[in-house]
């Protein structure tokens, strides 16, 4: 038999499947955090006397197909989804970092991690020209704690 | 049975998936990677299977990984394959041909091995990968990924290792009745 190659084959075509997933690896971070959130809803389930999925539907009014999608980790979900199902299960899905009640807190702690002025962008470079370095320190330090609180 | 081309590379060796008939989403047929590829994100899947199995992960082959862990070093290295594949297709410096991505394992049969070492949260715990694909090479030196599964001895779990090698089987009696060689054929 004179030997073929597969892409003569009747039934072989090409697929866009790698680009596609490639581009869902942008949602790589929110994956995680749906992943993080699935177990712990499965886990909170198992504790309740094995609800099943279909009966915790229920509870929180919403598709069966939902909450599948919810603990496959496949779900974008909002603020008040995760506040919903918190308190569903009784359970504290998210928790939050320690608050630190006053701004100027913020900027104290920030000196620390500011190293003069590789924090700083085009921008705020171009202000240091004219109003002088201390006030933009303040302004690079100020970003970089957002960015972290 | 169907296959899919997942790219080509520029010496026009190609990576091809086989669609087996069982694997369907709604009425469309899905191909190997692309089965393997969901349900290597798919929570529920992942915790089920570690569940399952958890008295291998608490070998020192897995490194006493929790189900935590070890969820989320499938989710980093089946990214990181996907990071790799789509570097590999695009021809970017240093990822590599398809011939060094795979690795012989035995009787022409092959398993792709990642190389990307994006793989942050749980790669301290455990050194070697848990995910394996399987693929066979065709004589113009191409791959058909016939399958893969989650690795969690040294040598495989049994029943996995032998369905795989089934499939394989399987792919490759389809291939020779259709008049394509592949490298163990070759050698026959």
């Amino acid at each position: 038999m004179k030997e073929k190659k597969i892409s003569q084959l009747k039934k072989a075509r090409k697929s866009n499947w790698l680009q596609k997933e490639f581009v869902s690896l942008k949602d790589e971070k929110w994956l995680f955090y749906s992943s993080q959130i699935a177990r712990r809803v499965l886990a909170a389930l198992e504790d309740k006397e094995g609800m099943s999925q279909k009966e915790f539907a229920e509870s929180l009014g919403v598709k069966p197909q939902y909450i599948n999608k919810v603990v496959k980790g496949s779900q974008n979900l909002s603020l008040k989804t995760i506040a919903n199902i918190s308190a569903a299960l009784n359970f504290e899905l998210i928790t939050f970092p320690a608050y630190k009640d006053s701004f100027s807190s913020y900027l104290n702690n920030s000196f620390k991690y500011v190293d003069n002025s590789s924090n700083i962008d085009k921008e705020d470079q171009e202000l240091s020209k004219t109003t002088g370095t201390e006030n933009v320190n303040s302004l690079a330090n100020v970003k970089f704690n957002l960015q972290v609180a | 049975m169907e296959f899919k081309c997942i790219f080509e590379e520029l010496e026009k060796r190609e990576l091809w998936a086989v669609c087996y008939p069982e694997n369907k989403k709604g009425k469309r047929k899905v191909h190997v990677f692309e089965h393997l590829f969901t349900l290597w994100k798919d929570t529920q899947y992942l915790r089920d299977y570690f569940l399952k199995y958890q008295d291998y992960l608490k070998t020192d082959y897995c490194n006493h990984m929790t189900i935590s862990e070890a969820i989320d070093k499938v989710l980093d290295e089946r990214n990181s394959f996907i990071r790799q594949l789509y570097a590999m297709e695009n021809n970017e410096l240093g990822q590599g041909t398809l011939k060094d991505a795979f690795k012989p394992l035995h009787r022409g049969i092959y398993q792709l091995q990642s190389k990307n070492q994006k793989q942050k949260r749980a790669a301290t715990k455990m050194k070697d990968p848990l995910l394996r694909i399987y693929a066979i090479e065709l004589s113009d030196g191409s791959y058909v990924v016939t399958g893969g599964v989650i690795k969690l001895t040294e040598q495989g779990m049994g029943d996995e290792f032998d369905k795989e090698m089934e499939r394989i089987n399987r792919v490759e009696q389809y291939l020779k009745s259709e008049g394509i060689w592949y490298k163990e054929g070759l050698t026959d």
